[in-house]
């Protein structure tokens, strides 16, 4: 089915004008690609609108004006909170052309037909993709991590199934990833070391009680809390990736007592909510996602992201194309997603602290401070600005946690949705309201 | 008193107004606090109710929320589509109390959180509808598609495992059968995670529906050569992935719904849930806000209502300690100052001058009075005097005029008709009342002009009774009225006064008592006043008064003209002087006497229903009086005391009493007489006429005191004669028994100097006429010492002198000629020659012509061209005359005049009017005291 489609969106005239500043940006070595590739629109009297759905991670107004410059087309953003989309997108394909989130959700979508596999051929710079969704290494020697490596769902097996053993499809699109931690504010917890001091452990820390925050989405949360109780000494997990029922009763059980407790101050939905916790007090300590830190760096609240011993959670996004989509929007949907391993985009999102899959393409699009700061983990020689503009980090800082190799060589466990997914669930809503 | 303060200036009026004023502000200020204080509360308890009504709608909205997440959860497990309807009901209600709560929130902040709360509210229902739809799609999918093919596939296998079955053909059954468990197995497996999802169980399913299809394709194999089953078996091949897409609609289905229950709309209740919590925390915090704004208010309120009252209390007794002090205390300062000056204290210190208000201009007119009250004091005091002055000249001549009018009422030379006689007899009783009244005028004018002095003593006072008694009750007796003393018995024992005046006074009174009573009785009470009797003199306190009353039952006296009858020349009704006759200067008298005593006079009386006079006399207050007003006086009258007219007769047995006596005696009298004991006392008596006073001791030899004065009694010219009674026995009684013997007084032996000097002061004043008591009965003293009607031919003192020497010549200088003749007719018939001078300069000159042959000098202090003064200074400047014995006759009665005409060489000093009598003996005396000086030089 997927090559069908293929063979009929590959026979689509191509539009040369309007990609003008597209190829320009992609550069002349891609030239060749990108032309052999389709710009489906040009003759068509009504214009494309391509329905993006995704997260506030990636789904930002710069990149929505930008991508309608660099494109042509009309790009619609809905973001919203991580299981409110998933649940939309896994139900109604067709209310979404593109579906940007975690590779943890692959599993639903796919299972669910919401998606379709990608053409590798219709992704230009695929070569360039480094091995971490590849083979589940940047560098030799590093962790993989427990859980849903990316690289083990990546491509479309000939059985349906996803695998890690190469074929031409793929399920998604690998662009941002980044390792998570929580966030903390130095102003009331004191500063810790990275990889040394800062640990897991800290969201559980009775000193903190009342002013803890976790993420309110259990394929994520769950780790989170798994690693703070693991990092506390109250249980340990055979595979913290893959539980068992009677683990997951335990953690429960610990996380209901401590919310009894009263704990835990709140369960954020989405970034910009987890940003106003640490900003509004109603948290100190809080797992969240690097760009709610960005945010409240260059807001001028003090924010620190740890870097824990016991290692990250890492997360991949993942790119993927509608079951619903066809014709000129799906090959507007493939134009997006190579637009965004183009560089542009990697550079921006390399501002909120996200990495790209293609980092060398971003590189120009960045100083050399930038780079060095974002990507080699070095103290910022200058003032530096946040994807807004705003000097977002100060000279002389570092990030914390050291460079992008260093830090996907520290992932404890990816984002995973669990065989106990569906026996988490009432387990979490009782968290929930607890 | 001057204490800073801004009020000082205001007047008494405007500082109680402005006192009264402030504590009212302060009242009205506390009102209006309190009426500010208690809307506030009011207001603040306003906004109490309606955050409390906030938090009732909050709480409402929470249970709402639980009501709402009970009926999804119970929807959840049940699917019953009941719920659905109530989970929508109470969604509509939680709107409508998001919209309320939104419009009456307090403030932005809660506002916001009710947004917020609404934003999750909308999500979460949004999400329920998709739940709805997701489970209804679940349901569809499970019990309509996955059933329907499942059938359909079974039905399938069925027919083709029945008609291999039919066929013999056991391998192709075989293939039917297994085909037909996987589908079993995956049904199976399909149920379960409809009823209780698990990812597993999605493998299984999609395990068993993977080897289904596997045997799917086995059979096709198989039963190649059967076109109809092969047909039927490409139908099943079909089904197969419709199977398998529907199985994963409902595993998507069932995950997007729980996923969307327990996740999502969790997520929402639980970020709702917190919103309301921390929307309720607000009100709830603001609500206790309010209650201790209120309580704190109601506190402050009650602080600051207490604070003012206890404000007002000190300030009140401020006020009013400032008013006492200010106020009060300068009006009873003023009040006594004012009673000081009414009574004539002309020395009390007026206070409060200088201030601005009234009590400062009570002040200035209190000075104003005091000033006044001086100018008219001494007025009064001038007036006095020119009336003191005035009374002895209206004497001088009077004097002439008795004596002539005497003489000829005596018709010596026998040549007077009868007629004659008894004119000359009613010009000498018209005099006499006329001398009566100029001298009652003069004791007025003495006591107004402060000249009146006092001699206390200390006397029981019962014996003051039984002397009243004694003297007025054969006189009262005489008018046939009753006559009664009665003394209370808590008298005090003895009385410091001056009882001179006591007497005075009470004779008055009695007189008048019996002069205007015609029936009935006159009683004298002495007794303490009641306690509760008020005084005029403020000094005077009952407990410290002894009252002394003469009551009548006589015609009585209106009381409007009880304070009349005070005053002089004034009498009830003109009628009553002309029909009871007396001067009515004798109550007027007798108050300015009780004044001087310290006392004063109360009467009370009713026309026709008698009268009743008291006189309280000060028990404390007498000694003071004594010590201040008398002591001077008697201490100078004492040891002025000097008389060298005087004789006195002793009589004692003791030669060393006698000497002492004489000691004391000799230099002060003309000659003193000595009696061994009453017997002697008598025959001296009987020979020298010319004692004037007896000093009788009690126990003696022979004949004791009191039968001695016993006897002189008898004798009639001895009747008035001053006997002093001396005794060792001072025992009460004793005195009594010597006043009844005939004493006139008593004196305690050891007789001191002082009291010997100061009885025969009160005795012999230099006045003779003085000292006799007046006769009872009669209104108004007599002063002058008019021969008594009775009396016998007096003895010619100048025989003596006579018998010593040649020829007696006197000369007489004054300028009034009536006195010089009268004067003259007199002497003529006791001398040899009379010469007259009418000033001193004609004196002089016939002095120089008489050469030596002048004895004695008779002279006038006031007369024109060379007074008296000048006179004797030249008489005396002239060596010859300077033994020449001068006598100054004068109208001014005082011991000033008489020291300084001593102090010049004046021989004697007589106050006219001059008795004949008396002037003879002083002739006799300066004579005889010439004569022994001569001898004494020669």
């Amino acid at each position: 089915m997927g090559k069908r489609v293929f063979s009929s969106t590959a026979r689509r005239p191509r539009a040369g004008v309007t990609r003008r500043q597209f190829l320009r940006q992609a550069g002349t070595s891609l030239a060749g690609t990108a032309l052999a590739l389709h710009a489906p629109f040009v003759h068509t009297a009504e214009p494309v609108t391509l329905r993006v759905m995704g997260t506030h991670v990636t789904l930002r107004e710069p990149i929505r004006r930008q991508a309608e410059k660099d494109l042509g087309f009309h790009i619609r953003f809905e973001p919203g909170g991580d299981d409110r989309i998933l649940q939309k997108a896994s139900s109604r394909p067709q209310t979404f052309d593109i579906y940007e989130q975690w590779s943890n959700s692959i599993n639903i979508l796919w299972r669910a037909n919401a998606i379709r596999p990608l053409d590798l051929e219709r992704i230009g710079s695929w070569d360039e993709v480094n091995d971490l969704t590849k083979s589940g290494r940047l560098l030799p020697g590093a962790k993989v991590g427990l859980g849903d490596a990316p690289y083990r769902m990546l491509y479309v097996q000939e059985d349906g199934a996803l695998g890690s053993r190469p074929t031409g499809r793929i399920s998604f699109l690998p662009y941002v990833h980044n390792v998570d931690s929580f966030g903390y504010d130095p102003r009331v917890v004191p500063e810790g070391k990275a990889y040394d001091t800062e640990s897991w452990g800290w969201l559980l820390e009775p000193r903190w009680a009342g002013r803890v925050a976790l993420i309110n989405s259990p394929t994520i949360g769950i780790f989170d809390a798994a690693l703070a109780v693991e990092a506390q000494g109250l249980m340990r997990f055979d595979n913290l990736g893959a539980m068992t029922r009677e683990e997951v009763d335990k953690l429960f059980a610990i996380l209901i007592e401590k919310k009894q407790q009263g704990h835990f101050s709140g369960f954020w939905n989405s970034i910009p909510e987890s940003a106003e916790f640490l900003a509004s007090g109603r948290a100190v300590i809080a797992s969240m996602f690097s760009p709610a830190v960005a945010d409240l760096n260059e807001r001028g609240i003090p924010a620190i992201y740890a870097a824990p011993r016991e290692g990250y959670r890492a997360w991949h996004g993942v790119m993927c194309l509608s079951s619903q989509t066809t014709g000129r929007v799906e090959d507007a949907a493939y134009d997006y997603m190579n637009w965004w391993l183009s560089g542009w985009p990697g550079a921006f999102v390399a501002r909120q602290g996200y990495y790209i899959s293609i980092p060398e393409r971003a590189r120009p699009h960045l100083s050399r401070a930038e780079w060095d700061y974002w990507y080699d983990g070095k103290p910022a020689s200058e003032d530096m600005p946040g994807p807004s503009g705003q000097v977002a980090v100060k000279r002389g800082s570092v990030r914390n946690g050291g460079s992008y190799w260093q830090r996907f060589g520290n992932v404890a466990v990816w984002n995973t949705v669990m065989d106990t997914y569906e026996y988490t669930l009432p387990r979490w809503y009782e968290l929930l309201l607890t | 008193m001057n204490i800073p303060w801004p009020m000082m200036h205001l007047k008494i009026g405007g500082r109680i107004f402005a006192g009264f004023g402030i504590v009212v502000t302060v009242l009205a200020v506390q009102a209006v606090l309190s009426h500010l204080g208690f809307n506030t509360v009011v207001h603040r308890f306003g906004e109490y109710q309606e955050s409390n009504a906030n938090a009732r709608a909050i709480l409402e909205i929470e249970r709402n929320a639980l009501e709402l997440q009970r009926g999804v959860i119970l929807y959840t497990y049940s699917g019953y589509g009941g719920v659905v309807q109530r989970v929508l009901r109470v969604q509509r209600q939680l709107d409508e109390q998001l919209t309320r709560a939104r419009a009456s929130v307090p403030d932005d902040d809660c506002r916001d959180l009710v947004r917020r709360m609404e934003e999750h509210f909308r999500q979460y229902t949004e999400n329920f509808d998709v739940a709805i739809a997701e489970r209804e799609l679940r349901d569809h999918l499970m019990e309509d598609r996955l059933t329907s093919l499942g059938d359909r596939i079974g039905d399938g296998l069925g027919s083709i495992l029945n008609g291999a079955m039919a066929d013999g053909d056991m391998h192709g059954a075989a293939l039917s059968g297994l085909a037909q468990e996987k589908l079993l197995h995956a049904q199976g497996k399909a149920m379960a995670f409809f009823h209780q999802p698990d990812s597993p169980l999605v493998d299984d399913v999609l395990g068993q529906l993977r080897q289904m299809r596997y045997l799917f394709t086995r059979m096709r194999d198989h039963f190649r050569d059967n076109a109809a089953r092969l047909a039927r078996i490409d139908g099943l091949i079909a089904l197969a992935p419709d199977y398998e897409q529907a199985f994963m609609g409902m595993v998507r289905a069932s995950r997007a719904y729980m996923h969307l229950v327990y996740v999502v709309m969790g997520g929402e209740a639980a970020e709702f849930l917190h919103l309301a919590k921390e929307l309720k925390d607000r009100t709830m915090e603001e609500q206790s806000l309010l209650e201790q704004e209120i309580g704190a208010h109601v506190r402050n309120s009650q602080f600051t209502m207490i604070g003012i009252s206890l404000a007002v209390v000190v300030l009140s007794l401020v006020l009013a300690g400032h008013i006492t002090r200010a106020i009060a205390m300068p009006i009873k300062a003023m009040t006594v100052t004012l009673t000081s000056l009414a009574r004539g204290r002309m020395d009390a210190e007026i206070p409060g001058k200088g201030r601005s208000d009234e009590i400062g201009a009570m002040a200035m007119a209190a000075h104003v009075f005091k000033e006044k009250a001086h100018e008219l004091e001494n007025a009064s005091q001038y007036k006095s005097e020119f009336l003191a002055n005035m009374s002895h000249e209206l004497r001088t001549p009077l004097n002439s005029l008795l004596i002539l009018a005497r003489m000829l009422a005596n018709n010596e030379e026998g040549n007077l008709t009868a007629r004659q006689v008894e004119s000359a007899r009613i010009v000498h009783d018209s005099g006499r009342d006329l001398l009566r009244l100029i001298n009652d005028i003069l004791d007025l004018s003495k006591v107004e002009a402060g000249r009146m002095e006092l001699l206390t003593e200390t006397r029981a006072v019962t014996e003051f009774g039984h002397d009243i008694e004694r003297q007025f009750r054969h006189v009262a007796e005489n008018k046939r009225l009753g006559f009664q003393v009665v003394m209370a018995t808590d008298l005090p024992a003895t009385l410091a006064t001056d009882w001179g005046k006591v007497e005075q006074i009470v004779r008055n009174f009695l007189s008048n008592a019996i002069k205007f009573t015609d029936s009935g009785r006159v009683t004298v009470r002495l007794a303490r006043p009641s306690r509760g009797r008020v005084f005029m003199n403020t000094e005077l306190k009952p407990a410290h008064v002894v009252g002394i009353t003469v009551e009548d039952t006589g015609i009585g006296i209106p009381e409007d003209k009880h304070a009349q009858i005070f005053e002089p020349f004034r009498q009830v009704d003109g009628s009553i002087s002309r029909k009871y006759g007396g001067t009515g200067l004798g109550l007027a008298i007798s108050r300015k006497l009780a004044e001087l005593l310290g006392g004063e006079i109360q009467v009370t009386s009713r026309p026709g229903a008698g009268a009743a006079f008291t006189l309280f006399l000060p028990v404390q207050a007498a000694r003071e009086t004594e010590a201040v007003a008398v002591a001077p006086s008697s201490g100078g009258d004492v040891v002025a005391f000097r008389d060298l007219s005087r004789v006195i007769l002793v009589v004692d047995d003791d030669p060393r009493n006698v000497f002492a006596l004489r000691q004391i005696l000799q230099p002060r009298v003309k000659a003193v007489l000595v009696a061994d004991n009453g017997r002697e006392a008598l025959e001296i008596l009987d020979k020298e006429e010319t004692v004037d006073l007896v000093l009788m001791d009690i126990m003696m030899p022979v004949m004791d005191g009191h039968e001695a004065m016993r006897e002189i009694r008898k004798r009639p010219r001895c009747s008035r004669l001053p006997i002093l009674a001396l005794t060792a026995k001072a025992m009460s009684g004793d005195r009594e028994r010597c006043l009844e013997a005939g004493a006139s007084d008593y004196l305690a032996k050891p007789v001191e100097t002082d009291k010997l000097l100061a009885a025969l002061a009160d005795w012999l004043p230099p006045l003779p006429a003085r000292e006799i008591p007046d006769l009872p009965g009669e209104a108004d003293s007599e002063a002058l010492s008019l021969p008594p009607e009775e009396a016998q031919p007096e003895a010619d003192p100048l025989q003596a002198v006579r018998a010593s020497g040649g020829p007696l010549t006197v000369m007489i200088v004054d300028d009034d000629m009536r006195f010089v003749f009268s004067l003259a007719q007199t002497l003529r018939r006791k001398v040899d020659k009379v010469l007259m001078a009418p000033d001193g300069a004609r004196a002089l000159a016939l002095l120089e012509q008489h050469g030596n042959g002048v004895d004695v000098v008779v002279l006038d202090l006031m007369m024109p061209h060379l007074d008296g003064r000048e006179t004797l200074r030249e008489i005396r400047k002239r060596g010859e005359w300077s033994g020449l014995p001068v006598i100054i006759v004068s109208a001014r009665d005082d011991q000033e005049a008489r020291e300084g005409c001593l102090a010049a060489g004046a021989d004697d000093y007589l106050v006219k009017p001059v008795a004949e009598g008396a002037l003879l003996s002083r002739i006799a005396a300066v004579l005889a005291t010439a004569a022994t000086r001569g001898r004494a030089q020669s």
